[in-house]
């Protein structure tokens, strides 16, 4: 119980009082402490690697053994896995090497293929929440109407009535005005709260009241 | 099916395997030397070495060592991406001519000579020399063919001037405006027409083009010639062979861990893009403490208005300890009586001394010695009078130390005035369309001549004319641009660019309080520069004067009291013109020494121009006190010492009174949740508004149990650091506590291998707390990559396989939210989401059912536990908000009546 418990709680109590405290001295100790805790920051991630590779070995190999449905994806991924690391291994990481040649010709490909998908899922998910139902649906499809000209050389051409009198705002003034003002507020209302929300959770888990963290209830 | 895909992917592989061709092999590191460096304390070794362009180098390693056999990798010298890629444009064919390559001297590199064949040493030239098929202008790339690559010393080039162009004439641009002054004179008067003229080519021109050469080798003769109609050659290609030519050189200087006197090896690796590796020989250097080179004296001059003497040098090497100045007989070139007047630092270059003594009949030199105590002397030198002139020190000299400034370590040198600055341009709104008009002289002999009164040029013509003295060329025709008729000038844009160079100065308070600028123009309406753009644009004004009006705003919009913070400016905007404010010619330069050593031994720190006005000084140890002075230099040579700054030390702060504000709210905020878990802790119930979200977790949870489907709880794409994923996984212990009571399978994939830990452990320790621990399989908690958008993927597959009936999407969110989610829509599935990533919420506010929005997600895991002293925590958050709404209000309200201390109060400086 004391190490499971106890001592983790008192180890976030501890570095959580004194990184609090830290932000506000600006002294050389301070500093120190901090640039310290980075290092180990980093060595932890490192070691964090390790485990997620146990982890998906564990995983797929579980899965070819029992022939589960789909088990062949599994030796892909490990196939793939594996012949990345001794690619590396053996070849190096230098331009032109097997690592290097995977890495730009396969993985980067296949990830802007992903990226390249959120276009249509925008356009999907685009249409279904500008569908003008209620009132407040037109009102973000008016808002969302103006903007989208407003970000594009059209919105500026279609502007006539400031040909009437250019201190009418253009529909990119109101595009920028839409984006400045109620979007700004909004979002920096939001972030006031998960900042306050942070600071809560923080502090919630300094006193050891929140403890889920540690892997479990109470 | 799948096995299809797999055998195909498989295949894809094997493919892009088999197409990535090997590389040709990367040139030895040719003509490779070490050396001794000159001049220096025994401590450098300078390794020098050429690289053809054509040879596949990815990079050089070099290697160094005590003996030849214990060789270490020191550094690498990575080849430039410009060289390594490239490629042919053209190749030309030269069919109708006959060269032939033969290589001279049996050297590491061979010089090329390309001989043209003839029918004498045509059988001669192919006996000892090889046919040239092509010749290339770019580097072929490495895997063009298997010609072997030969790395030779050559400079040609091949001349591609068109069949006429001996005919055609030269051209030469002016400015200025072809005036027809009188029958068969003309003048060029300044204008702002573009003048096109055509010359005759010079005889020289013409006998080099009509030589029937094809080919040349750059020479001193035809150098201009050359370069004008040739294009450089990269490569000669025979049938067997390629000549590269093109070459850089390479040099790296190994100062880390040299000792003087010593014996070190060295070998120069070549790395090739493939791989492969090509070594050079081992060379042996050994390291002498070199004499240095004598100073260099720019300027010594005579102030005789404080007689003084003004000495300027410049170093010539890299291991001096001091500068020894000395002064002797005029004609004492042995250097036999010198006596010493001052000594002075190794980062001096400059040095006024006030000499009592007659200048007549002296000479002075300057002695600079190395660490090693070897010393060598400057030529003698007999002062001239020299006027330093006026130079001003900057005003407000000072030597502070910068609060807060986390290591405590920093001193700072500051001086005023703070500079604030606009320079503007004007430009034709529409350009007028231009018209060419040509002046044709075919029936007149027509020359260039320079005008020597006015160093202008001419053209001059006359029927009768032979040819004038001093002509530049015959002139042939001038085309002259001109408005189209009619085209007034019209109205102009005026571009407005300012700078305030001091908004993170901490020497003027009033300016580091710059909030924005505004501009107008006359008496038009003001225009604010919102974004910080540093730059205003006022289109289509009339053109005319126009007076420019520039503030300099604080952060409620008040125009600032400073004198610089308004400026105005009359604009002509009759034509284009523009206007940059002048920047003072003289520099600073900074000098610091301990308090207690030698003044002449101080340390330069830097050179500023006279547009800066502080010097931020880094210390290396804050044990001591310093001495700063300013050297104000002009630019004839002549500079002025401001008196000495400090003693000053640099201390350590224990708080940061910028943060002052944060540990106050901080404090309050504290207390006012100590507060409500106190309350809690009594028994004290509290209402909280229902969140759906929340709410429906269980409903959501039943709908996968009735569906016999597994749930998907995604942690996001953040670490255990971050709070949002601390918030996720307490959320994902309630609902796991839950499924298991209903007995349903919670998938958790994880982004990150420490996430997956905790996450791992949760669900097991709430399975066990729901009297479930059978219902824990550790392999539905698993890792899947920390690459995004192959998690994505990968998080996508599952829910098409598992076919999950509800998902909770809680932590952190990037760009793949939408994938996720929308999937998990198209899928069926019930989705609730909780992010504080402010851009992705509206992604999950169209996709999911229930979207717990930022501070929600936190409020989760209380509003699940039921816990009083969490109930508590959300009670004390909605107090946080009615203060930091409070705030809101009365900075508004101060702001609007332009009190800017409320705004500064809440802005934390970071240093």
């Amino acid at each position: 119980m004391f190490w499971k418990r106890q001592l983790p709680l008192a180890i976030a109590f501890i570095a959580g009082v004194v990184f609090a405290i830290q932000y506000f001295v600006p002294h050389r100790i301070s500093q120190t402490i901090f640039e310290w805790y980075t290092d180990w920051a980093i060595i932890i991630a490192t070691f964090g690697a390790i485990l997620g590779f146990y982890s998906i070995v564990r995983l797929h190999s579980n899965k070819i053994r029992r022939k589960v449905p789909g088990w062949f994806y599994s030796v892909i991924t490990l196939a793939c896995m594996l012949s990345m690391v001794l690619g590396a291994i053996i070849g190096g990481q230098e331009t032109g090497s097997f690592f290097s040649n995977m890495y730009n010709y396969v993985f980067v490909p296949i990830s802007a293929t992903m990226f390249s998908l959120l276009g249509f899922y925008i356009a999907s998910a685009s249409y279904r929440a500008f569908r003008a139902r209620t009132a407040k649906a037109t009102g973000l499809l008016l808002a969302a109407v103006i903007v989208m000209l407003g970000r594009v050389p059209l919105g500026q051409s279609i502007s006539f009535w400031t040909k009437w009198n250019p201190n009418l705002p253009s529909l990119v003034d109101i595009a920028n005005w839409i984006m400045d003002v109620p979007n700004m507020a909004s979002k920096r209302a939001i972030a006031l709260g998960v900042a306050l929300g942070m600071m809560l959770v923080s502090l919630k888990i300094i006193l050891g009241i929140e403890r889920t963290y540690l892997g479990g209830g109470d | 099916m799948l096995k299809k895909l797999g055998v195909l992917f498989i295949l894809l592989l094997l493919l892009t395997l088999i197409g990535c061709k090997e590389a040709r092999k990367p040139a030895i590191p040719l003509e490779l030397q070490v050396i001794d460096l000159p001049s220096d304390d025994g401590t450098g070794v300078l390794i020098n070495w050429i690289h053809f362009n054509a040879s596949p180098t990815l990079e050089y390693e070099i290697w160094r060592g005590d003996s030849e056999e214990d060789l270490k990798l020191i550094t690498k010298k990575r080849v430039q991406s410009g060289f390594e890629i490239p490629r042919i444009e053209a190749s030309d064919n030269l069919i109708e001519d006959d060269y032939y390559i033969v290589l001279e001297n049996d050297s590491e590199i061979p010089s090329l000579k390309l001989i043209q064949a003839n029918i004498e040493n045509r059988d001669s030239l192919s006996r000892i020399g090889e046919k040239v098929l092509f010749l290339e202008k770019e580097i072929a790339p490495p895997d063009l063919d298997t010609l072997k690559q030969i790395y030779v010393r050559g400079d040609y080039f091949k001349i591609i001037a068109q069949a006429d162009e001996a005919s055609r004439p030269n051209f030469i641009t002016r400015t200025g405006k072809l005036t027809d002054v009188a029958e068969g004179f003309y003048t060029i008067e300044s204008g702002d027409n573009a003048l096109e003229i055509a010359i005759e080519k010079s005889a020289d021109e013409i006998a080099f083009l009509e030589q029937k050469q094809k080919i040349y080798e750059n020479d001193l003769e035809n150098s201009k010639y050359i370069k004008k109609y040739g294009l450089k050659i990269a490569s000669f290609v025979t049938q067997t062979k390629r000549y590269c030519m093109i070459h850089a050189s390479f040099q790296h200087v190994d100062v880390e861990g040299i000792e003087i006197g010593k014996n070190f090896f060295y070998k120069v690796v070549a790395v090739g893009l493939d791989g492969s590796r090509i070594e050079s020989e081992v060379l042996e250097v050994t390291t002498l403490d070199n004499i240095p080179a004598p100073p260099l004296i720019q300027l010594c001059g005579l102030d005789s208005t404080e007689n003084s003497l003004i000495m300027r040098w410049r170093p010539t090497d890299s291991d001096i300890s001091k500068f020894s100045l000395f002064y002797t007989d005029e004609g004492d070139t042995n250097y036999e009586f010198g006596h010493l007047i001052s000594e002075f630092g190794a980062d001096w270059s400059s040095a006024k001394i006030d000499f009592q003594e007659s200048f007549q009949g002296k000479s002075f030199y300057l002695q600079a010695t190395d660490k090693g105590g070897q010393s060598a002397r400057s030529a003698l030198v007999t002062p001239s009078a020299f006027e330093v002139g006026e130079i001003l020190l900057p005003p407000g000299l000072t030597l502070v130390e910068p609060p807060n400034d986390k290591w405590g370590n920093v001193l700072q040198v500051q001086w005023e005035p703070a500079q604030l600055y606009v320079e503007y341009m004007v430009v034709e709104d529409n350009p007028p369309q231009l018209e060419s008009k040509k002046f044709s002289f075919e029936d007149q002999n027509c020359y260039l001549v320079s005008n020597p009164e006015t160093g202008q040029h001419e053209v001059v013509c006359s029927r009768e004319w032979t040819e004038p003295m001093d002509y530049i060329a015959k002139v042939l025709w001038v085309r002259q641009d001109q408005r189209v008729k009619g085209s007034e000038p019209g109205p102009k844009n005026l571009i407005i660019s300012y700078e305030s160079a001091y908004h993170h100065s901490y020497i003027d308070k009033i300016l580091q309080d710059v909030g924005f600028v505004r501009a107008k123009l006359d008496e038009g309406k003001w225009h604010v520069d919102r974004m910080e753009l540093e730059k205003f644009k006022f289109l289509e004004i009339s053109p005319e004067q126009h007076k420019l009006t520039v503030q300099f705003l604080g952060s409620s919009g008040k125009p600032m009291s400073h004198p610089e913070a308004n400026i105005e400016l009359e604009i002509d905007a009759t034509e284009p013109n523009s206007y940059s404010p002048e920047i003072p010619p003289h520099y600073y330069d900074i000098f610091r020494f301990r308090d207690g050593e030698d003044m002449n031994f101080a340390k330069k720190l830097t050179t500023l121009p006279a547009t800066a006005r502080e010097h931020r000084d880094v210390l290396d140890s804050t044990q001591y006190a310093y001495h700063y002075f300013l050297r104000a230099n002009s630019p004839s040579g002549g500079f002025v010492d401001s008196p000495l700054l400090g003693p000053l030390k640099a201390h350590n702060e224990i708080f940061d009174t910028n943060k002052a504000t944060v540990f106050i709210l901080m404090v309050i905020f504290i207390s006012v949740a100590l507060y409500f878990f106190n309350n809690a802790k009594r028994g004290k119930k509290f209402y909280i508004r229902p969140i759906a979200g929340i709410e429906h977790v269980d409903e959501a949870l039943g709908r996968a149990t009735e569906m016999g489907r597994p749930a998907l709880f995604v942690l996001g794409l953040s670490s255990i650091g971050d709070i949002a994923t601390l918030a996720g996984i307490t959320v994902l212990g309630r609902v796991a506590n839950r499924a298991a009571k209903y007995n349903t399978r919670v998938i958790v994939p994880c982004y990150d291998p420490i996430v997956m830990l905790v996450a791992q452990e949760t669900v097991k320790s709430a399975c066990i707390e729901a009297g479930r621990p059978d219902a824990y399989r550790e392999e539905d908690v698993f890792f899947v990559t920390t690459s995004q958008f192959a998690y994505a993927a990968a998080v996508n597959g599952i829910m098409l396989r598992e076919k999950t009936a509800t998902n909770f999407y809680m932590g952190m969110f990037y760009a793949e939210s939408l994938l996720l989610a929308e999937t998990g829509t198209r899928m069926g599935a019930i989705q609730i989401a909780g992010t504080d990533a402010v851009t992705q919420i509206p992604f999950f506010i169209t996709t999911c059912d229930y979207t717990l929005i930022g501070e929600e997600l936190y409020a989760a895991s209380a509003y699940l536990s039921d816990e009083p002293i969490q109930v508590g925590s959300l009670k004390a958050q909605d107090y946080g908000k009615a203060i930091v709404m409070f705030l809101i209000v009365l900075g508004i309200l101060l702001m609007t009546v332009h009190q800017d201390w409320i705004y500064h109060l809440f802005t934390v400086v970071t240093q």
